[in-house]
């Protein structure tokens, strides 16, 4: 498993320096509101590619005026100890110019965000994500792409491409040159990238809708299909044939996605279907706190999931989790997470929330 | 900063180093500040070298490349195999393969790949005087020296698609491992070419 042994903030949102280390035992972060509970797990989801668990960006997270004296804007430095051995991950942004990007080491070597995907693993659950089953496609398709990563980083790399791909077709169709070798090219990139962006979404949900099929659990199922022609196609025909057919396809769209100013078809479309499995009741049926319970179980699996496919359990960041659940739930959690081999990290403003976990989890007060 | 400072030349020349690609307001206040320091070791010797290359640089009107003279030093050569023909995207491309010592035939500097989010399209781009030089040189090989971005490869598949006509093999650089590389370290993506490229 990984653990997260020494975390290390400097000038990051309300803590100017926070230094505290920690054995691979449950951790539970507790206090007043406005405590900086929440800050120090949204700096060890900088551990992973990306904005955070709030997705915020580099202003929100210096602190205004800097009170440690450090060259730093700001930064996070974490030793994580997995079974390989030790590593230092080091994220920030120290005295350059270019407020907009952070910069990660991995052993005191520069690396990309993406390459942190290669080096660990952390999930996270937050109160915004309550209702994220019933979200928007987009909103879940997103959710369903950053499940991706956690397997296979480099879809991170290929999703963006494929944007990219249809961002500048698209600018292409609008504004012109009307240069049909170009479009083709733009195509080609997209109808490959289509195809495997399908493939390795509908792999890992078979393997996260099997596996939570698997495990007994407390909480409810939830069995989500794609929605998609790709996705769909994917299972039954040959990758290069659906490529060819996106191809034509795109070729066909021009006028019509030109007129309408989107691209219609491709897995930026792409529908996620989430049913309670044992009710057979669309996840936006469900009450509030059902869509909860679901989307832990979804939670749950796909931590057991990563943990089979990388060899190493991911950190795995719950906020304000349990204070939603009545005490039957909220000990059922527990107990399901302390089957699990990740370190986890609670967040709550009462420590009595936490009682079942006393004899076996670290507590930290804020 | 006050009215004073901003008018200044040191302001100006601060202003003005921060435009340079790569550099931020910060970095240009050290360098203005280092090169103030330093007036006889770099300030002075920078002016003069910038003057000689303002009056002196220019672009070979040939290939793209910069050099003192147009044609350049390379399209100048005779010693130069005008059969092979590598289409590089910037004029460091150039310098990169120079270093290796290892392709002696002709270059072909594109000034950049296409992108239509940048604005960049083929009329921004050396790719009319591509297919002239081609049929001109009597070149049998054209190598694609071009990087594995999106823009990069979609300029490759254009240029594919004009020269489609033309007697000539059109090939690229081999995408892989890279000398020293250890399997270990490298993405699925990486070795999924590599592995195809092999031989």
């Amino acid at each position: 498993m990984a653990t997260l042994s020494r975390l290390t903030l400097t000038n990051f949102r309300c803590h100017a320096h926070f230094r505290h280390e920690f054995s691979s035992a449950p951790v539970v972060i507790w206090g007043a509101n406005g405590a900086g509970k929440t800050s120090i797990i949204e700096a060890i989801s900088l551990l992973a590619p990306g904005r955070g668990l709030r997705r915020a960006g580099p202003t929100e997270w210096a602190q205004h005026p800097p009170h440690a004296a450090s060259s730093l804007v700001w930064g996070i430095t974490a030793e994580v100890q997995k079974k390989s051995g030790f590593m230092t991950i080091a994220t920030g942004q120290d005295g350059d110019d270019d407020a907009s990007s952070r910069v990660v080491r991995v052993d005191g070597k520069n690396v990309s965000q993406q390459a942190l995907l290669e080096k660990i693993a952390v999930v996270w659950l937050t109160p915004d994500q309550d209702r994220l089953l019933a979200d928007t496609d987009s909103t879940k398709r997103k959710f369903i792409d950053r499940l991706v990563y956690g397997f296979d980083p480099s879809h991170a790399t290929r999703v963006n491409r494929f944007e990219r791909a249809m961002a500048e077709r698209m600018r292409l169709l609008r504004d012109g040159p009307f240069e049909p070798a170009w479009l083709n090219a733009l195509e080609d990139q997209m109808a490959q990238g289509a195809v495997a962006i399908a493939a390795a979404r509908a792999q890992m949900l078979a393997k996260l809708n099997e596996m939570m099929q698997q495990h007994e659990s407390d909480f409810p199922r939830p069995a989500l299909t794609l929605m998609n022609e790709t996705e769909d196609a994917i299972q039954h025909q040959p990758a290069l044939l659906i490529e060819e057919q996106m191809r034509a396809r795109y070729a066909d769209d021009r006028g019509r996605d030109k007129a309408a100013e989107r691209t219609h078809t491709g897995p930026h479309r792409c529908g996620v279907n989430v049913v309670h499995a044992t009710q057979h009741r669309a996840a936006h049926l469900c009450s509030t706190g059902e869509q909860k319970a679901l989307l832990i179980r979804l939670m749950l699996g796909y931590v057991a999931l990563l943990e089979l496919w990388r060899g190493d359990a991911p950190l795995l960041l719950l906020d304000d989790l349990a204070s939603h659940l009545d005490p039957a739930r909220r000990d059922a959690l527990f107990h399901e997470l302390r089957q699990t081999r990740c370190q986890f990290w609670l967040t709550g403003t009462d420590k009595d929330t936490f009682q079942s976990l006393n004899p076996h989890a670290q507590f930290l007060r804020l | 900063m006050n009215r004073f400072q901003d008018q200044s030349p040191l302001h100006t020349l601060m202003h003005h180093l921060a435009k340079l690609p790569g550099l931020g307001p910060r970095s240009a206040q050290r360098i203005a500040l280092h090169l103030l320091k330093k007036r006889e070791a770099h300030l002075h010797p920078l002016m003069i070298s910038l003057q000689q290359v303002s009056d002196h640089i220019q672009t070979c009107d040939a290939c793209g490349n910069l050099d003192t003279t147009s044609p350049c030093h390379i399209c100048a050569d005779l010693r130069r195999d005008t059969a092979q023909l590598c289409v590089v995207a910037d004029v460091a491309d150039v310098w990169a393969l120079e270093r290796a010592h290892i392709f002696k035939g002709h270059y072909h500097v594109l000034g950049g790949v296409l992108s239509a989010l940048d604005g960049v399209g083929p009329d921004d781009l050396r790719l009319g005087t591509l297919r002239q030089r081609v049929q001109q040189l009597g070149v049998r090989e054209v190598i694609l020296a071009l990087a594995a971005t999106l823009e990069a490869q979609s300029t490759a598949h254009v240029i594919r698609d004009q020269l489609a006509d033309l007697p000539v093999a059109i090939t690229r650089l081999a995408h892989g491992l890279p000398v020293g590389g250890e399997l270990d370290y490298m993405d699925e993506g990486t070795l999924v070419a590599a592995l195809q490229a092999r031989r």
